[in-house]
């Protein structure tokens, strides 16, 4: 099946297109964070490590900016997925 | 058990092994975490033979250096906690670790270094999320760790070193590689990879992107076609290829996250991958206790990562009291200039920029060493003017290496490899190697040294219409001596049959193989195809 | 002198769930509207949100009409605003773990029954059945039908379009930097992109309000008060009611004397650790939360993240398993007054604080954000 360039998938973990993303700026995000919050994108179980770079690259595209005065999201533990049950191992104290 | 140590090195690659063997060595408690099952990071996975000088161990195999790292590293005395992952940096500094998906502690240190490496470039394209497309990296793992072809029939997007090299990889692996997709108007790693893939008959394609991905479940086709100076599609340049797995390798870029949540500044340099945490030449990031080394700090290459490892291990000894400022600020120097001696040469252009501008040396002149590393390079072109590249006079006289190695990269193995000391190098190591046409005796020897498997040997006066030719080899099953083979030129061409008369032990992986071929043809004849191994379509 | 860059009848500043909401009712009756954002949309508390609308938490009072209410509005408010809000009635539930607990509860809800508010008892088999994945010593619950959940994000897109459609503007990365006035009147908002011109000022700033305060000298009697949050990756529907805890009401109501919960060393009361499960449309458990006093740091911390994750497990066992993918830590606007801070305050008439209610601001915001909206049409404040 054939895509356009702009139906193309950006975020995989949450199924958007480029052109939602794109919407998404046009209607006032000026951020990754700002667009995450709008779309979605970035919430899904790689947590932005995928669509990341292609989202700013669009953002730097529609807002004239340099990729470079762009602002990554905020980074949150866990890096990696981790069940419950071992989060709740993390305590203060009793280092050996 | 939450547990204290000195030093808490994220990452155990070459960045973070050094780092650790350095700093354990010297007394502190030194514990490296990993995610993975085996401590070595990327070289786990780096089967062909590295560049660099003897000192960065060229002429060995990743893997090989992999396993020394470590060992040393565990003589040192550092403890290494492996699948586990660091997940998250907390104010004391502390990590928090899953360790073995068993149990999560946090790990206080005095000192953190990050020395998480660099993670692939997505690309997005219509059906780039299809089975079957992957990172190049992602399939470097599952041929070289998991031995698993991850198709029969690839196409490589990007031709950096990181393609180059997965794509001869994984035609050793026995997968069609049927073309290297580039998007720019230049390979852009090394001649001597993609010399060797292109006489493998794998088509490099510069001024190309990939428009579309199909397939139903996985992919089952691409297409491919020729852009223009703004990189936009040309009508009527498409063209289709039958594959069933599509490799990206379109860069790398730092992986920043733990460094961003500890609030460490990050900058943006495109020369180094992009987001990049700032630090300063003892590779300390903004926030004291926070080191950073290796491509996280920057994405070069494994040789490059070992020297910033060691960097920031002695500048976490000397913040901790283990060895005094001038002694610390001596060791560095030294590192640096090998760094810096990495960093020669055209290739390294770019990442010397980036690094200037992050120093704020950005008046300071990264000179060029020579023209610019692709002008001199067309893929297939004969170099017969290289300082590597006998006479007419000497060829007739009889067997006499043939190198071709025409840029400017650190690497000099070639150099100790003859026992005739025929082959000079020099200083810097990102001369190009000369040949000494009279000392060599065409012994060969130097074939299995060269990382890039750029020379070979000519026997020119084997008989009036034949001549010998001594070729590296690194596929299975190999031929033997009385087989005939294609002899192919440097774009995989066959032009010609000859029958082996000799087939050398691998040294170290890599054999010789001597075919006889007609005299003619000498200067383009580059390699052989035959049966399974080295075929790519 | 700083460029005005825009002018209108009643300039907004904060673009979280009260600003937003105040934005809409107002332009739509027609009021000139500019929201003043620092960051982007819904970075605030809003945005961190278990956007769980809870009327069962509150005793009978102003609190509590405000959030019936607004129950109420989020009914129709999809259709107003044409755009799918998320909005659910799945109801809430509010466990008791100990005698002391459901003794405290049947106190509380029965007050809320006189009230009007339809809550319900279960014992301890009813609960099991309605909730089958909850751990077996839990003895009983209170339902409220009524209490219901949103998706914040979504709902600031709704209310951000619904704004503009009625010719109201969106300032985002915005900071308020300081004020123009003259006499008793606040005449501009200055803000890093210029200043803008308006006839009434709305602080609906959440935590940051005091800042802002302090900029015209004024005292908002509001703290940060932290609250971080573990969302899991999406799981098949696993609650049907979001579950909270009758610790924090039996403390606060009842004076009762806190105790450790299964799992051990935590005392879920000592550091303002209440208790929130829900699931999200998508299927992601968020789990939460605490209640900090830790300034403005919106930051993590072992401690809170580990407790969280132990004493939810404590409550849904099934949870141990489920991987967590995301946390966050969101800062609510705490009010030291008792009760939500609104209305003109200080020597300015035109100068309306609408924030303070700390974790209940979606829940009251659409009747909140009406009344100060009706408020400021009417001329009755500015």
């Amino acid at each position: 099946m054939s895509d356009s360039k702009e139906s193309c998938l950006v975020c995989r973990c949450e199924e958007l297109t480029e052109d939602e993303i794109r919407q998404a700026i046009r209607e006032g995000c000026t951020t990754l964070t700002a667009i995450k919050r709008r779309t979605r994108a970035g919430m899904g179980l790689c947590q932005g490590r995928t669509c990341q770079r292609l989202i700013l690259a669009i953002l730097a595209q529609e807002t004239g900016q340099d990729v470079a005065e762009l602002v990554p999201d905020t980074s949150r533990f866990p890096v990696r997925p981790i069940r419950a049950e071992l989060v709740g191992d993390l305590r203060d104290g009793e280092d050996s | 058990m939450n547990r204290s140590v000195d030093v808490a090195i994220v990452g155990a690659g070459p960045a973070g092994i050094c780092a650790a063997i350095e700093t354990a060595r010297r007394g502190a408690r030194v514990l490296v975490i990993d995610e993975n099952h085996t401590p070595g990071g990327q070289l786990f996975k780096q089967i062909h033979k590295f560049f660099g000088s003897a000192r960065h161990r060229a002429g060995v195999r990743g893997i090989e250096i992999g396993r020394e790292l470590v060992d040393s590293a565990v003589k040192a005395g550092a403890e290494f906690l492996t699948d586990s992952a660091a997940l998250g940096v907390f104010p004391g500094p502390r990590l928090a670790v899953n360790v073995g998906n068993e149990e999560a502690i946090a790990v206080s240190a005095k000192r953190i270094l990050l020395a998480t490496g660099a993670t692939e470039n997505a690309v997005s394209f219509p059906g780039w999320t299809l089975p079957g497309v992957m990172g190049a990296g992602a399939a470097q793992t599952m041929l070289n760790v998991n031995r698993v072809l991850p198709g029969n029939r690839i196409l490589m997007i990007g031709s950096g070193n990181v393609g180059l090299v997965v794509s001869y990889q994984l035609l050793q692996g026995g997968a069609a590689v049927l073309a290297v997709i580039e998007a720019a108007p230049r390979v852009g790693g090394y001649a001597v990879h993609a010399n060797k893939i292109a006489r493998a008959g794998v088509e490099i394609l510069t001024s190309h992107v990939v428009t579309e991905a199909r397939g139903v479940d996985r992919v089952t086709s691409a297409q491919v076609a020729k852009v223009d100076d703004r990189w936009t599609p040309i009508k009527g340049t498409e063209r289709e290829f039958e594959v069933d797995a599509i490799c990206i390798a379109t860069g790398l870029n730092a992986m920043t996250e733990l460094a961003r949540m500890a609030g460490c500044r990050i900058v943006h340099l495109r020369e180094l991958g992009g987001y990049t945490p700032w630090h300063d030449r003892r590779m300390c990031t903004s926030l004291p206790e926070i080191y950073v080394a290796g491509d996280a700090a920057g994405v070069e290459e494994a040789s490059s990562a070992m020297e910033k490892g060691r960097i920031a291990g002695i500048s976490i000894l000397e913040d901790l009291g283990f060895i005094a400022p001038c002694d610390a600020q001596t060791e560095r120097d030294d590192l640096w200039k090998s760094l810096e001696a990495l960093r020669q040469g055209p290739f390294g252009n770019t990442v010397r920029r980036g690094y200037d501008r992050l120093f704020g040396d950005e008046s300071r002149c990264s000179s060029c060493t020579s023209a610019h590393r692709g002008e001199d390079f067309m893929v297939g072109s004969a170099p017969r003017k290289a300082p590597g590249y006998p006479s007419d006079t000497r060829l007739a006289k009889g067997p006499v290496a043939v190198i071709e190695c025409t840029q400017e990269i650190p690497c000099n193995p070639c150099e100790s490899a003859c026992a005739r000391h025929a082959i000079t190098v020099g200083d810097p190591i990102t001369s190009l190697p000369r040949l000494d046409e009279d000392k060599c005796n065409g012994c060969g020897r130097c074939i299995a040294y060269c990382s890039g498997l750029a020379i070979i040997t000519i026997d020119a006066a084997y008989s009036d219409t034949e001549a010998l030719m001594g070729f590296p080899y690194e596929f299975l099953p190999c031929p033997n001596k009385g087989d005939e083979v294609s002899l192919v030129d440097r774009l995989g061409k066959p032009i010609a049959r000859g029958r082996v008369m000799r087939v050398t032990k691998p040294m170290d992986g890599t054999r010789v193989v001597y075919a006889v071929a007609p005299k003619e043809l000498i200067h383009d004849i580059r390699g052989i195809k035959w049966q399974a191994g080295g075929e790519s379509q | 002198m700083a460029k005005t860059v825009d002018e209108c009848q009643v300039a907004i500043i904060g673009g979280g769930i009260i600003g937003c909401f105040i934005g809409y009712y107002l332009s739509a009756r027609g009021m000139d509207v500019v929201v003043i954002e620092k960051a982007d949309l819904c970075s605030g508390a809003t945005g961190a949100n278990d956007a769980c609308l809870m009327a069962q938490s509150k005793k009978p009072g102003p609190k509590l009409d405000m959030a019936v209410e607004s129950a109420h509005m989020f009914e129709t408010l999809a259709d107003e605003l044409d755009y799918d809000i998320e909005y659910v009635r799945k109801g809430s539930m509010i466990i008791q773990e100990t005698e002391e607990e459901a003794q405290a509860m049947r106190e509380f809800c029965t007050a809320q029954k006189d009230a009007g508010l339809p809550v319900e008892f279960l014992d301890q088999r009813e609960t099991h059945r309605a909730q089958p994945c909850l751990s077996d010593h839990i003895i009983g619950s209170t339902v409220c039908p009524l209490d219901g959940e949103v998706n914040p994000f979504a709902l600031l897109v709704a209310l951000d379009r619904a704004i503009r459609r009625y010719g109201g503007r969106i300032m985002t990365n915005a900071p308020v930097v300081g004020f123009e006035v003259a006499g008793n009147r606040v005449t501009e908002v200055a803000t890093d992109r210029g200043n803008v011109r308006a006839d009434v000022v709305v602080c609906a700033a959440g935590a940051y309000a005091p800042l802002i305060g302090n900029m015209l000298r004024i005292e908002i009697p509001i703290r940060p008060r932290r609250g971080q949050i573990l969302i899991t990756e999406p799981i098949a529907p696993l609650i049907g009611a979001y579950v909270m805890s009758a610790k924090a009401i039996a403390a606060k109501h009842r004076a009762v004397a806190v105790h450790e919960n299964n799992s051990g060393k935590d005392d879920p009361m000592q550091f303002g650790l209440g208790m929130i499960i829900s699931q999200t449309v998508n299927g992601n458990m968020v789990l939460g939360v605490t209640h900090e006093f830790v300034g403005y740091d919106a930051g993590t911390s072992i401690r809170g993240l580990g407790s969280i994750a132990r004493y939810t497990s404590t409550i849904i066992p099934a949870l141990k398993g489920v991987n967590v993918i995301r946390t966050l830590a969101g800062l609510r606007p705490f009010s030291e007054v008792g009760g939500p801070v609104i209305g003109p305050i200080g020597e300015y008439a035109n100068f309306i604080v609408v924030t303070g209610h700390e974790g209940d601001g979606v829940a009251v915001a659409p009747s909140t954000a009406k009344g100060v909206a009706d408020k400021i049409a009417s001329g009755a404040w500015g």
